[in-house]
């Protein structure tokens, strides 16, 4: 087992955001996370990669059996585990080519690798740009997917790969994610549309509602279900229960 | 123009007047300064000063520059211009000639304040650098003021551009680490019609030096001048406000300038662009990093006296310290009203959702620190040449690893 989630619970502040999440990634898997705005999607992928302001108060997070609640944000991402985020701070003065120039470094990522996937990814027009700084919403999604694969992670996580994006973008991005995969990693995707699922259909569908899991199922069918009956149909949903 | 005797009388009784700006020093320490001259040649300098020279980028084998003024102390010790066109004077020579004299205390004047005052009658040496008409200078020009073991500097340069004419020209200011000293710098600037200048000053100093530039510059129809302003470790006190006065139709002026303060450094430093002449165009931005007790005060302003002027302001702040204090002071004035005049001041520590997204990346905290420090010092414009963009680099990275 990759990654083993259970009875996590999570504040921000004085609030509970994650209330006794369990979830379990094998090798090689690819799961996807949904639920309406604000049931903690994103708050998870925080809480696995290690954001400060994500308290942990009860609960475990193991990665290959270690346990990731003992080690600081860049000690995570150094064994292993990497995030593709939605949101992005703009970093003025660094160029992107300098970031992934020295992220590729980092993690041994040979020259002609990270070329390639810069014209995979296509975003060569904006090497000579501050990183962020005015990116598009489309521009910054394949970005953060081409520091995963720069990073080479054994899990990513990615937080909405396809909201405010195109179909153009939306298929740059799928096909990204099946190249992390193809190279190993496992992926927990979170997605609110369920976009990407048309291009990597063969996964699993995690639905959060309120800080909690409330069923799992094939992403195709657990889809389906949401898009004829809501997430309010999760209520009454007989799908197992987590 | 304005006779020698006349010139020293308004001095002396200037030289108890506050500067508008910064904080005020107590100048009778420097008045038994008697300026000497040095016996070294440029052929024997010292290892030390070389490196330390270097370090502020002026280039000793003089690769790849057009010409070199070097300054020990009180004293110009080498000129040379290796471009048709280019001539670099010391001062003292320069003003054997009238149209030089002429400029002298033309732009600036010496009973502006106490230093300008002190500046004037100890003023020995500087640089005269004139771009003949026409002239293309391709290499930068470089000129370094060092002061090695005396307590004052006090050169007076003059910059003459004149028409169609472009140089660049790099200046470093510094001084030997256990030196206690005063560096009063004179620069007027003279931009003839379609002539283009670009000036980058990088000083290096040590935490007992006071430091007081007094800079102007006039520019003239279609003339450009781009001026780059780089502090690079703390001083005691710095202060500096220097005005460009955007004369001719079509002019422009931008005004980049990066200061670090640490200790217990006080920085008042700011620049004035007057756009008087129509269609001008002016842009200020500056940067400054506060740390441990350090003050910075952070000015600037653009007067809009004639029509279809623009101006942009920017003040950039970055407190690495809780007690370390950064003031912005951002002043547009327009006197008529076709202008268009903008600014927006920032001023913050290093983000933490910057620190994360880079650690979530692999970085240690420490490792992004200093990626974002040296990235919100980074200056960049389009179009600035290879080696200034090299040069600026390097300063960067050296910025960072003063810090």
């Amino acid at each position: 087992m990759l990654l083993e989630i259970k009875n996590l619970f999570v504040n921000v502040g004085e609030r509970e955001i994650l209330s006794g999440i369990n979830l379990f990634l094998e090798e090689g898997e690819l799961s996807f996370l949904t639920g309406p705005n604000g049931s903690g999607k994103s708050s998870l992928l925080n809480t696995i990669i290690g954001i400060p302001k994500y308290e942990v108060k009860n609960g475990s997070i193991l990665f290959n059996k270690r346990d990731l609640l003992r080690l600081s944000l860049t000690e995570r991402a150094k064994i292993g585990v990497g995030i593709a985020f939605q949101y992005l701070p703009k970093i003025k003065g660094l160029l992107l080519k300098d970031l992934l120039t020295l992220i590729s470094q980092k993690y041994g990522t040979p020259k002609e690798t990270l070329e390639y996937y810069i014209d995979f990814l296509r975003v060569r027009e904006l090497l000579e740009r501050d990183v962020n700084v005015n990116f598009s919403g489309g521009e910054m999604k394949r970005v953060e997917l081409l520091t995963l694969l720069v990073q080479r992670p054994k899990l990513a996580l990615i937080d909405e790969p396809d909201s405010g994006v195109d179909v153009e973008n939306v298929k740059i991005v799928s096909y990204a994610i099946k190249e992390l995969l193809s190279e190993g990693s496992s992926a927990l995707v979170v997605t609110h549309t369920g976009n990407v699922i048309k291009y990597i259909p063969d996964a699993r569908a995690y639905v959060m509602l309120n800080g909690k899991i409330m069923c799992y199922g094939n992403a195709v069918d657990v889809f389906k279900d949401i898009s004829t009956l809501g997430f309010d149909g999760c209520v009454q949903c007989k799908r197992k229960k987590n | 123009m304005q006779k020698k005797e006349e010139l020293i009388e308004r001095a002396k009784k200037a030289l108890n007047k506050l500067s508008l700006y910064g904080p005020d020093i107590d100048l009778s320490q420097f008045r038994s300064f008697k300026a000497l001259e040095e016996k070294i040649g440029f052929e024997n300098l010292d290892e030390k000063i070389i490196k330390k020279a270097e370090e502020v980028g002026f280039s000793y084998d003089q690769s790849s520059r057009s010409g070199s003024y070097f300054q020990l102390n009180n004293s110009s010790i080498y000129t040379k211009s290796r471009t048709k066109g280019l001539e670099i004077y010391s001062l003292e020579d320069a003003l054997k000639m009238e149209e030089v004299k002429e400029k002298l205390w033309s732009l600036l004047s010496v009973d502006s304040d106490k230093f300008t005052a002190f500046a004037s009658l100890v003023e020995k040496a500087g640089y005269v650098i004139i771009v003949r008409k026409g002239t293309k200078v391709d290499y930068p020009v470089q000129s370094c003021l060092f002061m090695n073991n005396v307590e004052v500097q006090a050169p007076h340069n003059i910059i003459i551009a004149e028409e169609d004419s472009s140089v660049n020209i790099i200046t470093g200011c510094t001084i030997m680490p256990e030196v206690v000293g005063l560096h009063i710098g004179i620069s007027e600037f003279f931009i003839g019609r379609n002539a283009r200048v670009t000036f980058t000053m990088v000083h290096s100093w040590n935490k007992e030096t006071h430091v007081r530039p007094r800079t102007a510059a006039i520019v003239e129809e279609g003339g450009e001048f781009i001026n780059y302003y780089i502090n690079v470790r703390s001083v005691l006190t710095l202060q500096t406000f220097p005005r460009i006065y955007l004369e001719g139709k079509n002019a422009r002026a931008f005004s980049y300038s990066t200061v670090v303060a640490s200790k217990n450094s006080i920085v008042d430093i700011g620049t004035e662009v007057v756009l008087n002449g129509e269609n001008s165009r002016g842009e200020i931005v500056s940067k400054s990093i506060s740390k441990d007790n350090a003050k910075i005060v952070t000015r600037g302003k653009l007067i809009a006296n004639s029509k279809y002027t623009k101006g942009h302001l920017e003040c950039n702040g970055l407190i690495l310290s809780p007690s370390s204090k950064i003031y912005a002071v951002p002043e547009l004035e327009s006197n008529i009203d076709s202008t268009e005049l903008t600014h927006e001041a920032a001023i913050g520590k290093i983000g933490e959702d910057e620190v994360n997204y880079l650690m979530s990346k692999g970085f240690s905290k420490e490792e992004a620190t200093s990626i974002l420090i040296k990235g919100f010092v980074s200056t960049r414009t389009k179009g600035l040449p290879d080696y200034l963009q090299k040069m600026l680099k390097n300063i960067d990275e050296m910025i960072v690893k003063v810090l």
